[in-house]
Parts: C-alpha cells; structure tokens; sequence
C-alpha cells in the first residue's frame, strides 16, 4: 500500500547569497538545505564543519564548579563513589564515559546499574540500602536518571552521602535534594548567561552528552590527555545515536567526529566494529552504530543484568572485550529470536481482534519477555500504524507491566496518563512509556476499554496518517555519482536530520527478485522509458511490489554510492512505491472484468438479438461469448423481465423467447432483489478465472 | 467586576499559578464579583504570553514608558508585579495599587539576582520570600508577608530555585486573595 507523499514545498531561495551556492556546490542540495532552515553562510558553516561548536564548553551548569570540588574531594579522601546508571544504551555509556575518566583520575570508584526486568529506571531504596551500607558509598553519581527520584534522594541524604544528578529527563514540579544537579532541562540547572542558541543546543544532548561535559570538565581540571577524549568521544558517539536525540548541533560534532574514531580509539567498540566485519572503517554511518553496534550493546540489558555490555565499553584487556563480544553477539541472537516469536504471537491474537475507528493495539501476554515487549510494540506501530500497549505480567511484583509505543497523532503519554489512578508506576515522553497496574484495583479489559475510549476521543475527527515527506523531485539526468556525493555532506543522519527523500516518476520496471537469506528484501532495476539509465534498487524488507516487469512506476528513495569490485556506482535504497501506473505493453487481458461492464454488454446483446434474432436465444450461446455461465444469463434475462425491459413469452430449458420493451438504466438492475445473487455468481466465474490464470 | 493586572516580563510562573489558584478557588464571595486578570508584558518573546493563551487570558504588550497612560485608560483594582523586570515610575504608581514579591527577606538582597546571590552567601538569615507594596525605591515598600525558606549549601541551586519558587506560587494567590476580599 502507498504510503501518503508529500512534496515539501521550496523555501523561496533569492535572498540568499552566491556564496552560500558556491560552498554547497549543488542548487538543488542547496534548496533542501535552505528548506530545513539552514539559511545563511554562518549556519551552513556550523552545520558542515561543526568543529567550532560549543561541545567542549563545559562551565554551562551553575553547579559545575561544586561538583568539580566535591569529586576532588573524594578522590584525596579516597571516598567510594558510586556511579548509578541506567540500563538502556545512552545509560551504559554515560556511565562507562564517568567511569573511565575517574578510574583515570585513580578515584575508589564502582558502577551500578539496576536490572531491567526486577527494577525499573532510576534510583530504587533496595540497591541504594545495599550501595550506602555494603559499599559504603560516600558519594553518588547518577547518569541519565533520578530528576524526579525525590525520596530517593532525600533517602541518600540521610545516609550523609552526597548525591549528584546528571541526567537530561525533565523532572517534576518538585526537584530532589540532590548535592548537585546538571540537567540542562531543570530550570535553574543551567547558567544564566548562555545565548538561546547555546540553550537549545544543551536541551538537544543525551544523558552521555551531559555526562561529557563533566568528564571534559574533570580532563581539563587534571590536565590529561586528547587519547582519553577521544576514547570517550566514541562512547558518546554511540549513545548519542542510541538516544534517537536530533542529530544536530553539539550531537552533529559528537557524531560526526566519534565516528571517525572508532578506528583509532576504544578497544571495544572497534572490536565489536570489526566483528560485524565492516571492512572500511572510514566509511562508518550512524545508520551502521544504530543498526548493527547499538542492538548488541542493548541486548544484555533486555535479558538480564549489565555486565558484559560495560566491560566492553571500559575494558583494556582485548581476551575481555573478545568474550564480551561473544556473550553479546549470542544473547543479541536470542533477543531477535524472542523478538520475532513475540510478533508472530502478537499478529496472531491480533487476527481475533476487532479494531474500531482509532482504537489502539492493546494485548497481554504473561509469558511475554518484559525486556523485549517495547521493540515488538515499535514494529506493530510500523506495520497498523496504531498506536500499540503490550502487557506482560511480573510474577515477582504480582504487576500487569506495559510498554507502549505511538504514532504521531497521539500523545501516549497523556492517554496513559488519564489512567493514572490505576497505575502502580507510568512514565516516559509522547511517543513511548512504560507502565504497571495491579490487578486488584483495575482488570486488564476494562483498563484496555478506557484506553480506547479516551484514545477515540481524543482522535475524534482525525485518521491516522503516515506520511513520507519528499525532499526534491528528480530527472534521471540528475542522478550523478557527484550528486549522490555531495549529499554525503548532510551526513550524519538522524533524527532531526533524516537523509533526503527524492521522486522519480514515470519509471519502467525493468527487472525484479528476491534476496537475502530469507529471500526476505527486494533487488529491481528500473530504467527511463527510452530503456537508458538503468539504475539498481534496493528494497529492505519487501518481498515483491504488485507491479510487473515492464509497468511504470514512481519510486522514492535515498541514493546510495555503493562500490564492488572496484566499481562505484549508484544505487537506489527504495522507501517506497506507486505500482497504480498503466503498464507499457498491453496488458488489457490481465484487467480485471467489472460486473457493470459485463451487464452493459448483455443488454446490448439483448436489444442486439430481439432486433434481429426474433428475441430468441441460446443461454449456452450467450454466456459462452460473455465468458460467464448459462445460470448467469438466466438469472439476468428474468431480472430484466422483472424490471419490464423484456417480456419472457417461453423458455424450454436453454431456449428462450421474449419481446423487447424498452431501454432501462443500470441502477434499475442494481437495484433489483436479485441483484445480490447475479453478483454472488460473477464472483464464482471470476475467482475460478483467477485461479485458472495463477495455474 | 474585580479586575487585576498581573505584569511578568520571563517566565510568568507566578503569573500561572495566581490565575489557575482563581480558577480552582471556592470563594463564594469572589467568584460573585466576577474576578477578572489582565497580563501585562514588556517583552513580547515572554515565555509567559504562551502561559496566558494556554490560560484563556488577555494580554497586552506595553513598553514600559507607555504603561502610564494605559493605566489611566484601564482601571484595575490590583496590580501584581511577578518577575516584571522593570521599574514603574512613581507617577504610574498613582493609578493603583502595586505590590510585589521578592526572593529574600527583605531588606536583605534587595535588586535583582537575588536568589543566586544569597545561595553563593549562604545567606541563611536572608533566604525566603516577601511580598511588599510597591514604591519608588527598589524592592522597598512595606512588607505585607514574609516566609522564609531554609537553605542549605548541601542541595543544588536547581533546587534551591524551585524550593523559594513553589513558597512564591503557594503565598502570593493568598495574598493576593486577602486584598480583593477586603474589597469585596
């Protein structure tokens, strides 16, 4: 099915300077770049060269300079520091970034990071009861969590440990007396005197973004080397990327740089990078980090406790880091297994279900794996387009546990807001959250009722919509190899700056198979109509389009430079496809036969034969020359004497008479009561053409 | 009809949390006289103009040379100043009543920054929050209330911040409430 296409319309581009032309080197990048308000010399400077950013300015929170002392405290003291993460990738990183620069710094520091399945996101009493007694913990980082763990706080505050929070959640109305806070979301975090420009770009970072900025800070405090720097800027590269946060400003330099590290810095990463067998290390995409590093990297922390994933981030010992590799690449493996059961179970119950108007993808599995719900919920929104809750049950706390997922008409996490009073915990942003309710206050249809019942109100009036926004329309004379190397200056790509969409119309479908180990993503070439400029597609995860060979097509995509055996060409990554084209050849015999041209057909025939056949005829004869059957014919000439167009004056078995008696409109037989039955057979004769054609 | 004009010229928390106070009140006695707010701002780029259309309520933008002369067009019955970061001259102040809130224990800190000033002094005996008539002098008219905040060096300015700021938004809607019941 065609998705909906929307051309984005040219920002009016006369005002802008040659320069600005001169420097982006095509007209047409030019105007996706201006499009997306990258407008003027000094932006599209920052933009291509984001070096001179403010990523290494570091005395941004007003609590920088506390925090700073109390760490140097800790260290001449040898203090145990606790640095409490999170389990989801910017977490893990955040907290390997904290952990190497103190271990760096020979601080008596240790990490903790809560299990996915039997805790939940940020601080929790049980481990902090066992990190302030057992370890003894005097001082505590948090990385990306604990903005509105409140009592949490005011629990380490009674053990006389000093908490620091760096995170980039917002919090809520009240904040926690933590020591210090750097979270450029909390009002009151950040210095008074940073440009707005400065701001936004602070708000834009990951938690490891945050977390940098104190690292850096502590580098340039102690005066240690750029080799640290850009181990860590790796480790910020990755989370970054992880997070989906716009990949623009500060992000843009972490990406784009980190990316060109992994060859030269952190052990694992370029270990893990080589084990997946990318061979060109300088050719490193997001798209590469996000599809095939990140995935392993989270995969631990969706089964089980953290342990391999951080010493893969942290450890120098290359024996270490190979059979971290090695756990993470096997559990990866069971995650996608689970992963791909869980959709196949999902589709299944989905088959008995009814969804009405907007309704939600609500289901409940308690053997469902708690770690892995929140992926298969993302690719059920990507198949319906609905927004989807999958509910597990956690046996240890007695909960009914969710994560749900959305689409861009609904807020998730105001729907599920509205259910508060039920709900053990809720929490996340408007596009997923996570959520637990307790059988005893409310059952799992009737908070699925409500769901749906706030969510229909809310969607009143609007249909879901996915939209594939097209950045530029385009000849095949356009399609160069300069031109698809130029657009690698946009890179990298990500949220906020998602690869440009282009159109080709009035395609021919040359040619078209399956690849893949499971068969299961599309290889077509496509050519102009005077049969030059062939170009080669590609369409991940499709395993046919309904066009056939030689019909035209429209076709959107993102072109690619993809080199084999020393030879560069290009080829198209398809997002999507318009098959509703006429085809080249004629193809009229394939076309599907209405019933409305088939009556249309038969009336002739009747007016035909009464004028020159005396009103006799054969219902063999007929419905062997409308391709239908002699019960067809029948059913149609008593419908037409019921409605009086014809009067039947005998009928011997195939053999009938009649009188023409005047002409009538169609709607006269579409509306006749027998009318559903002349139908029913027409399907017959069809369906048994169909399947005559497919053998 | 009561009419108030609240004047912010940032954030407008305050402006916030006076108006949805009114809005969820169950005075009887006010909501009979039809309580009506006004925002007043300086910067048209506020923060708290979003705040007052998401509440439904009116404003205008007035530079504050001119804030004379729309006071003797408009007559209010009470004129709020939450975080307005100008001075109003003492001929404007003839129109009405004024009054204000400050973070500190005034005449502590008075003038602007206070807040930070006083979490970098460890000013424990000026920290918390007085709301005063407003005069020709800096933050020194008379102290209607006061409320004091503790402070300790061991919670983040963050959080400092947003303590003395939730004391602000819970004294001054009752403030404010006292002074229109007497007019009621």
């Amino acid at each position: 099915m065609k998705l909906n296409w929307k051309i984005i319309e040219n920002i009016d581009c006369h005002n802008i300077e040659d320069e600005f032309f001169k420097i982006v080197g095509n007209k047409r990048l030019a105007q996706i770049l201006i499009n997306r308000k990258i407008d003027t010399i000094s932006k599209l400077n920052k933009f291509l060269n984001p070096d001179n950013l403010f990523a290494f300015d570091y005395d941004v929170f007003e609590d920088m300079e506390k925090v700073l002392l109390r760490i140097d405290s800790a260290i001449n003291n040898n203090e145990k520091i606790i640095i409490y993460g999170d389990f989801d990738c910017d977490g893990i990183t955040s907290t390997a970034v904290l952990y190497k620069i103190l271990k760096e710094l020979n601080a008596n520091v240790d990490y903790y990071i809560p299990n996915r399945i039997d805790e939940s996101h940020g601080l929790n009493t049980k481990a902090l009861v066992k990190l302030l007694s057992k370890e003894k913990a005097k001082l505590i980082i948090t990385c990306d969590c604990a903005s509105s763990d409140i009592a949490c706080a005011r629990f380490v505050k009674s053990f006389n440990c000093d908490l620091i929070i760096t995170d980039h959640h917002i919090g809520k109305k009240e904040l926690p007396e933590a020591y210090a806070i750097l979270n450029p979301k909390i009002e009151g975090s950040l210095k008074e005197n940073l440009s707005l420009e400065q701001i936004e770009s602070l708000n834009e970072l990951s938690g490891v973004g945050v977390v940098f900025k104190l690292a850096y800070a502590l580098i340039k405090k102690y005066k240690k080397s750029q080799a640290i720097i850009d181990d860590l800027l790796v480790l910020v590269t990755i989370g970054t990327i992880a997070d989906v946060v716009p990949l623009l400003n500060e992000n843009r330099f972490f990406v784009k740089n980190g990316l060109n590290l992994v060859a030269y810095s952190n052990m694992g990463i370029k270990t893990l990078v080589d084990s997946v067998s990318y061979s060109n290390h300088k050719s490193l995409t997001s798209d590469f980090i996000a599809y095939q590093i990140i995935p392993k990297i989270n995969a631990e922390g969706r089964l089980m406790s953290i342990k391999e994933a951080f010493t893969l981030l942290t450890s120098y010992n290359q024996d270490e880091i190979n059979y971290a590799i090695m756990t993470l690449t096997s559990l990866n493996e069971q995650r996608q297994s689970l992963c791909n059961q869980m959709f196949i179970e999902a589709n299944k119950m989905l088959e008995n279900e009814t969804l009405e108007n907007n309704d939600a993808i609500i289901l409940y599995n308690p053997n469902w794996h708690a770690g892995i719900v929140g992926i298969v919920a993302s690719k059920l929104v990507e198949k319906y387009n609905r927004p989807c809750l999958l509910f597990t049950y956690d046996k240890a706390r007695n909960l009914y546990r969710a994560s749900g997922r959305s689409v861009d008409e609904v807020d998730i996490h105001e729907l599920i807001k509205t259910q508060s009073e039920f709900l053990e915990f809720y929490g996340g942003h408007k596009g997923a959250i996570g959520c637990a309710f307790s059988n005893k206050k409310i059952t799992f249809e009737k908070l699925k009722t409500n769901l749906n019942n706030v969510i229909n109100e809310m969607t009143k009036e609007l249909q879901y919509n996915k939209y594939v926004y097209i950045d530029s329309v385009l000849d095949f004379e356009d399609l160069t190899i300069d031109f698809v190397k130029n657009l690698s200056k946009l890179e990298p790509f990500g949220e906020g700056n998602r690869p440009p969409l282009f159109l080709l119309q009035d395609v021919v479908l040359k040619d078209k198979k399956t690849i893949g180990a499971n068969n299961n993503h599309l290889k077509c070439y496509i050519c102009d109509n005077k049969y030059n400029n062939v170009f080669e597609c590609i369409f991940w995860n499709r395993k046919d389009i309904s066009a056939n060979i030689n019909s035209i097509i429209d076709l959107v995509f993102v072109p690619k430079i993809s080199s084999f055996n020393g030879e560069t060409k290009i080829q198209l990554e398809i997002h999507d496809i318009d098959c509703k084209k006429k085809a080249i050849q004629d193809n009229c015999s394939c076309q599907k036969r209405t019933l409305r041209d088939i009556l249309k057909t038969a009336c002739g025939m009747v007016v035909y034969a009464s004028r020159h056949k005396n009103g006799e005829v054969d219902l063999n004869i007929i419905a062997h020359k409308l391709a239908v059957s002699a019960s067809f014919v029948d059913m149609f000439l008593h419908i037409l004497n019921d409605i009086k167009m014809i009067e039947i004056k005998k009928q011997n078995r195939n053999l009938i008479e009649y009188q023409f008696l005047g002409s009538k409109e169609m709607n006269t037989i579409v509306n006749h009561k027998q009318f559903a039955n002349l139908n029913i057979e027409f399907q017959k004769i069809n369906n048994g053409r169909e399947l005559e054609t497919v053998l | 009809m009561i009419k108030v004009a609240i004047f912010a010229s940032n954030n407008g928390s305050n402006f916030e949390a006076i108006v949805k106070y009114f809005k969820y009140s169950r005075n009887k006695k006010i909501k009979k006289y039809n309580l009506q707010f006004v925002l007043i701002t300086n910067n048209k780029r506020a923060y708290v103009i979003l705040r007052a259309k998401k509440l439904n309520i009116k404003y205008y933008i007035i530079e504050n040379d001119k804030l004379d002369e729309f006071l003797l067009l408009n007559k209010f019955d009470l004129c709020v100043l939450a975080g307005y970061m100008k001075i109003i001259n003492e001929k404007t102040l003839k129109h009405c009543v004024f009054i204000n809130i400050h973070p500190s224990l005034l005449p502590h800190y008075k003038g602007i920054d206070a807040i930070k000033r006083i979490y970098k002094d460890n000013a424990t005996n000026a920290s918390g929050v007085s709301i005063h008539y407003v005069n020709k002098y800096i933050d020194g008219g008379e102290v209607i209330i006061q409320k004091q905040v503790k402070l300790d060096k061991n919670i983040s300015y963050a959080c400092y911040k947003r303590k003395v700021h939730l004391v602000e938004h819970k004294i001054y809607p009752k403030v404010i409430e006292k002074f229109l019941m007497s007019l009621c």
